[in-house]
């Protein structure tokens, strides 16, 4: 008996129902290999009508039907098929009662024309492979729709006539039984089959051997003889238990002829191959049931919504060009005022600005101080700046060097950046040679102290240590610097008759003045500075209770005003004083500017407000 | 588990030797002075090895630059040329020599010179531009006091120094001695907080800029 | 040991209690700071750039490793771990530069470890962490270039700068780039005020890394931070407080 289980509730029907008796779905059976949706679709049509109405034609279109062709080997023995039965019993009986009546006609008229004619019986699996596609039309996959049929398949009768009497040959050709009806396209079923068996070579023979083992082997023992059974069917206790994610249709053997055949690979050709494509795979209606989704407009929206933001988190934000910047004319607008005040003084002499009447008060402190330093130790003068600050701070300690040289203090100097010894050489060389100094006996330059604000801690600690090696030392130097005439009384730092950090930052002023101005004992700190950095550093100037071992800071000279007003007292005119009306044109363009722009951002702000 | 001990004795190392710098500062023991000198020269000489890896990592990125000719690799290859050049003069010639000087002289010193000069005119631009960009009171209060100290500082057109310009400069002394170097006071008492902080962080491993 | 040497060892004590204590209590007791808009917009500037596929470049500014200067640019590698796990999605990861051959080779330690534990390894790149010049100034010359050609977005200055301190804000600027900076410096964080679009003020460099999430112990040092600084700010008022008094007593 043959049972269908509905794919929709899962309940077994009678293998000839055609619909569910619990839900009513439709009972498919599941077809193997691509011909599923044909065969439903042709079931759905009254399958079973069509399926005679067709063996009918090919009937009376001269094919023979299997059973009356000398079977080929093997084939006999699976004549009566349980897949045969089991399209038999789907009939109803009225129906093979006609059928029955009408190939009993087609068979006789069939063999009366094959006496008379005596054409070579046609190639069996052509037949089948011809019935097959008729009935299954062009949607069959052929497997070879490249291949260039050999021989015209174009029916005899449309030659032309020269032709036809060109090429007449034995009367079995011409009154070969007419072609089956071309539903699949170039198919060369007819030349084939009056194709001389002695052309095919060998291996082509081998092959139809295999290929009619394989067939016996495919037909399994379902096609045995005496394997009349039934599918497997299981109790309904049993078929119960299975689980419903692992259930498996019943599948439906098919009949022999409605079996596909291989189109393509190595077992082309061969029929009731196994699919490579499992059941499970193939579309089938849910087992568990299917939910009916209310989906309204807003959740189309919605979705679409959605859908639109993962694209758009996906979509790879590309690197958006860069805004131009333009040419800076502004900028160079502004650089070109400042240039012009800088310059204006230099070339026509205008305008002159009032020098500093009133020295600032330190200006005393330290004017005074360097008149006190003793003139048999040597100052020690620190370079603690960059190259870019030379500009204001050759200026501003010009002054200053111009005292003390003036003295006849020796001087030794000592730099923390890697450039200061050759700012120190610069800034020295030219006035030791004015002041009469000798290099090496009155002037020592000690070189670049290494390590930053840790080797200053060193070097307040120990300077011998610290410091080994000179810088553009002359000719005579012994090769322990410390062993120089100029040196040898030197142990500590407050040996030296002064220390002087020349720097334009506020941070490293203050290293220098809480790291050695704490052990400088009686010997005087001074600091000359930029003018930004004055601020932070008058605190430790301005510390006029020092205790002993407190920080301090004993002179300090910053900026340029203060530079100008030093060299007015020392009667020494030098950069500061050169620089002086350049300067003040400098300052009063930058004063402009900024008021300009002040002026600038507040109508802004106020036309702003006003447009609301 | 060997990353983790040898993480372990890194920190362990870091925590080991940052003690005893920082003791020395407060302990005046010989034998905690002695060690802390030992580990500042230590330290020097590290950051001059550093200083040379350092610099081999710049000498790399712009060879890099170079060899796959990438976007401003002339610039790359300016600078190996310029570093190679100033590097074999000093060391053959010694930094001192005329020929080293020369390159002080006539390339560093103008260039960083005119970067100053770069500075100033950034800083004249982003003055003019401030009160626009930011409208507040304290970007006004920032231009204003700006101006000020130009005034009292920079120099009067004229013959002599008027009353007006004695009492800017007053004015300017006053705002630099008291209000900036109060509020610089201040700020330095926040930093001097966060280096504390920061540094005990790094003493207790909790940063580890040497690498986990 | 001195009288001094004792006050700091104390000070030091104190702080090192606070901040163990502040880091147990962070739980019970967690931390509510004050806003700094520059590290909320900080935060977006990152966030964009990592969806841009632009760089984050990190300065960690012109100072010695071996120096009271260090702590601005210790602060700035731990920013910068942070940074460097925000930014390992991204398709150019962070870039650090420094004026310091010790603090470029810290540096990639630091991005080392960070990438090795967001477990990107393949990310860490030598010349992510370089050298740009070895003198303040020639530093600051050498950003532009790295500017221009890393493709940077946000330009994040962290560390000890002088007065170059304008300048590398500034070619930030002029690139329209997102520029932070804050350091030790008072005359530099007078420079990042007029020049970058987002100057941290005082203290506010050394918050990066409780700002940033960095860990609970940054947050336990800035709430130690906070504590002392209030108690200082009472010392000093007491202080003013007796002097003035003393006087006309």
């Amino acid at each position: 008996m043959i049972v269908l289980r509905c794919l929709n509730c899962g309940i077994l029907n009678p293998g000839l129902a055609a619909a569910c008796r619990r839900c009513g779905a439709q009972l498919e059976p599941i077809l193997m290999g691509g011909l599923a949706d044909e065969e439903g679709e042709a079931d759905e049509n009254g399958d079973w009508l069509e399926r005679m109405r067709q063996e009918a034609q090919h009937l009376s279109a001269g094919d023979e039907p299997a059973e009356d062709q000398p079977p080929p080997e093997g084939e006999a023995a699976a004549a009566p098929s349980g897949s045969d039965k089991l399209a038999e019993a789907e009939i109803p009986d009225w129906l093979d009662r006609i059928r029955e009546t009408q190939t009993g006609e087609l068979r006789a008229k069939a063999a009366a024309e094959a006496a008379g004619t005596a054409s070579p019986p046609p190639d069996q699996s052509s037949l089948d492979d011809s019935a097959i596609r008729a009935r299954l039309g062009p949607a069959l996959p052929t497997g070879e729709p490249a291949r260039e049929p050999k021989w015209p398949a174009e029916p005899v009768e449309e030659l032309p006539s020269w032709l036809q009497d060109v090429g007449a040959g034995p009367k079995a050709e011409t009154e070969a039984p007419p072609r089956v009806p071309a539903l699949i396209g170039q198919a060369p079923d007819q030349p084939e089959a009056i194709r001389p068996a002695e052309d095919l070579p060998e291996w082509l023979g081998e092959i139809d051997t295999l290929k009619e083992s394989l067939e016996e082997q495919m037909r399994g023992p379902s096609a045995a003889p005496g394997s009349d059974l039934a599918p497997a069917t299981l109790p309904s206790w049993l078929e119960a238990m299975r689980p419903v994610e692992t259930f498996r249709s019943v599948v439906q053997m098919e009949a022999e002829e409605d079996q596909s055949i291989e189109s393509v690979g190595p077992l082309a050709g061969l029929r009731g191959v196994l699919l490579a494509e499992p059941v499970v795979a193939m579309p089938r209606t849910s087992t568990v049931g299917s939910m009916q989704l209310d989906v309204t407009e807003r959740h189309y929206a919605q979705a679409e919504l959605i859908h639109k933001m993962v694209e758009e988190e996906q979509r790879e934000v590309a690197a958006g060009p860069r805004k131009a910047t333009g040419l800076p004319f502004f900028r160079w607008g502004i650089a070109a005022l400042v240039l012009l005040g800088v310059a204006l003084p230099i070339f026509s002499g205008a305008p002159v600005f009032a020098l500093p009447r009133l020295a600032p008060q330190e200006l005393s402190v330290l004017f005074d101080l360097v008149e006190r330093l003793p003139v048999d130790r040597p100052a020690l003068l620190v370079f603690d700046y960059e190259p870019g600050n030379s500009g204001e701070l050759d200026a501003v300690a010009g002054a200053f060097f111009d005292q003390v040289m003036g003295r006849g203090i020796p001087l030794a100097t000592l730099t923390t950046r890697p450039a200061g010894s050759a700012l120190a050489k610069r800034a020295l060389d030219e006035r030791a040679a004015r002041f009469g100094y000798v290099p090496g006996q009155s002037l020592v330059h000690l070189g670049y102290l290494s390590g930053g604000s840790t080797a200053v801690q060193l070097l307040a600690i120990n300077p011998r240590a610290t410091i080994l090696e000179g810088f553009d030392l002359p000719e005579g130097m012994p090769e322990d610097i410390w062993n120089a005439p100029l040196l040898q009384g030197i142990q500590t730092l407050p040996d030296f008759s002064t220390v002087a950090v020349i720097t334009s930052g506020s941070e490293s002023a203050r290293l220098w003045a809480e790291q050695v101005g704490s052990r400088m004992g009686d010997t005087p700190l001074v600091m000359v500075l930029s003018a930004g950095a004055e601020p932070l550093i008058r605190p430790y100037f301005d510390l006029q209770e020092a205790q002993p071992g407190e920080r301090r800071v004993d002179g300090i000279l910053s900026g340029l005003p203060a530079a100008a007003s030093y060299e007015l007292r020392n009667g020494r005119p030098g950069l500061a004083l050169a620089r002086w009306n350049p300067f003040g044109s400098s300052m009063l363009a930058a004063e402009l500017i900024l008021l300009a722009g002040a002026g600038y951002g507040i109508a802004n702000w106020w036309l702003g407000r006003k447009a609301g | 588990m060997r990353v983790l001990r040898l993480s372990a004795i890194w920190a362990a190392l870091a925590l080991g030797v940052g003690l005893f710098v920082l003791l020395g500062y407060f302990v005046e023991l010989g034998f905690i002075q002695n060690l802390r000198l030992i580990f500042l020269r230590w330290a020097v000489l590290l950051a001059a090895a550093a200083l040379i890896v350092g610099l081999v990592n710049l000498l790399a990125v712009h060879w890099r630059k170079v060899s796959l000719t990438e976007q401003g690799w002339i610039y790359s290859g300016v600078l190996i040329l310029s570093f190679t050049v100033t590097f074999v003069l000093a060391l053959v010639f010694r930094p001192d020599s005329p020929a080293a000087l020369f390159i002080f002289n006539t390339f560093q010193l103008p260039l960083e010179a005119s970067l100053m000069a770069v500075l100033a005119v950034s800083l004249l631009v982003a003055g003019f531009r401030m009160v626009n960009r930011r409208r507040d009171l304290l970007s006004l209060l920032f231009v204003g006091t700006a101006l000020m100290v130009l005034l009292g500082t920079g120099p009067t057109p004229g013959g002599v120094e008027g009353p007006v310009v004695i009492a800017l400069r007053d004015f300017r002394a006053w705002l630099s001695q008291v209000w900036a170097a109060g509020g610089a006071r201040g700020i330095l008492l926040g930093v001097a907080l966060g280096a504390t902080a920061t540094g005990l962080r790094v003493l207790l491993a909790a940063d580890r800029p040497y690498g986990a | 040991m001195t009288l001094s040497g004792l006050q700091g060892l104390v000070a030091l004590a104190v702080f090192v209690a606070l901040l163990v204590g502040f880091l147990a209590a962070n739980q019970r007791w967690p931390a509510h700071f004050r806003r700094i808009p520059a590290y909320e917009a900080l935060r977006q500037a990152i966030e964009r750039a990592v969806e841009a596929g632009e760089r984050v470049h990190v300065s960690l500014g012109t100072g010695s490793v071996i120096g009271p200067e260090s702590a601005p640019a210790l602060a700035g590698l731990a920013a910068l771990t942070r940074i460097a796990r925000a930014t390992s999605i991204s398709d150019r990861p962070v870039l650090v530069t420094a004026g310091d051959g010790a603090m470029a080779i810290l540096a990639r330690d630091s991005l080392r470890s960070t990438y090795q534990e967001v477990g990107a390894s393949e990310l860490y790149e030598p010349t992510s962490g370089r050298l740009l010049g070895a003198t303040p100034l020639s530093y600051a010359a050498g950003l532009p270039a790295v500017l221009a050609n890393e493709q940077v977005s946000v330009h994040v200055l962290s560390g000890a700068f002088g007065l170059e301190a304008g300048l590398a804000a500034d070619f930030g600027e002029r690139a329209k780039l997102f520029v932070i900076g804050g350091t030790d410096d008072v005359q530099a964080q007078a420079l990042f005020y007029a020049i970058a679009q987002h100057p941290l003020i005082g203290e506010e460099v050394f918050a990066s890394g409780a700002y940033l999430d960095v860990g609970p112990m940054h947050t336990a040092s800035l709430r130690a931070q906070d504590f002392i600084r209030f108690g200082l700010i009472l010392l000093i008022l007491l202080g003013v407080i007796v002097r003035t008094l003393e006087g006309p007593l």
